[in-house]
């Protein structure tokens, strides 16, 4: 399963994974700017990342629904497909926060 | 059991009501023909069966297991109507994700061996049709759900498409439906007509005749 997962990944998701990427370095850049003791800025990465997500999931909906059977067949729900990816967005998204967290309390 | 079981399917689409009290069930072993006329609603009954469409109600059993949606086991492999792999993906890619067990016997088809590293837009209309249908029945899933399988194949393909279905007819069971209807009567050990919303066992050709499905 989680072969087929990384297929997925690598040969469906290249431009949804860059989007997410980009949006979450963007969004630890944001912290590296102000600092990170501001809420506004949370609230603001909340939104940021549900819009992104949603973007993807209706990107992939409009323009590759002929792909549901594909992924069917391979034994995978969108709902499974998406929570991962989901998943691994914001595992990355909080290394980056973290490891920019740490080079500002060092420098 | 093994055995693939639905009953009591009811479907409409807007007022239009396509399946009504339907039941169908196909045992590993078995190849189950649906015949139908267009509209009657033969595909709407397979991509329920496999969990692409939500009916209004109905009662799905795989091996005895009450499910929801068939592919969720993955137990049950669909080949649509349509292409339905991405174009840009190669075979031997295709191979390696889509069958584990039936890998070695895959890659000794002709087709398979020598367009093993092509894309899969590169083949012919019917290639792609004969490919695609080969991975869904050389799949590890148990029972295959055909839709109009024979669509887009030369004679000669048919005839090889046929030949591996009845391959794995002994560990697998399929549900197949087309309009080429003599080919499904010839493959299917059972037929089933779909009809104004219901199923009716067809047990002599003449009752499709007396169905309306062929004319007199």
């Amino acid at each position: 399963m989680i072969k087929k997962l990384r297929f997925i990944y690598i040969h469906h998701f290249k431009l949804m994974a860059c989007l997410n990427l980009s949006l979450s370095i963007y969004l630890t850049y944001l912290f590296t700017f102000k600092g990170f003791n501001h809420i506004d800025l949370y609230e603001i990465v909340i939104a940021f990342k549900l819009i992104g997500h949603g973007l993807t999931l209706l990107i992939e909906k409009l323009f590759f629904s002929g792909r549901s059977f594909y992924y069917r067949n391979l034994g995978l729900s969108y709902t499974r497909i998406f929570t991962v990816f989901y998943g691994l967005d914001g595992i990355v998204f909080c290394l980056l926060f973290y490891l920019n967290y740490l080079c500002r309390s060092f420098i | 059991m093994q055995e693939l079981y639905i009953d009591s399917v009811h479907h409409r689409f807007g007022d239009r009501e396509v399946l009504s009290s339907v039941f169908l069930n196909c045992k590993v072993g078995e190849i189950v023909g649906v015949l139908g006329r267009n509209g009657s609603g033969k595909s709407t009954l397979l991509k329920i069966i496999f969990g692409e469409l939500r009916p209004r109600f109905m009662h799905l059993k795989v091996d005895g297991t009450v499910v929801n949606k068939g592919y969720l086991t993955r137990e049950v492999a669909y080949l649509p109507q349509a292409y339905f792999i991405p174009y840009y993906l190669k075979i031997d890619q295709l191979i390696a994700l889509f069958s584990n067990r039936y890998r070695e016997q895959l890659l000794e088809i002709n087709v398979v061996r020598s367009n093993l590293t092509e894309k899969l837009g590169n083949l012919s209309g019917g290639s792609r049709r004969f490919v695609e249908a080969l991975l869904i029945i050389y799949s590890d899933a148990k029972y295959v759900l055909l839709d109009e399988p024979f669509s887009q194949m030369a004679p000669m393909m048919v005839d090889d498409l046929k030949a591996h279905i009845r391959k794995f007819s002994v560990e697998k069971g399929f549900v197949i439906t087309d309009h080429y209807y003599r080919e499904i009567l010839d493959i299917s050990s059972r037929i089933v007509l779909i009809h104004n919303g219901c199923n009716y066992a067809i047990n002599h050709n003449d009752d499709l005749i007396v169905h309306g499905y062929l004319p007199d």
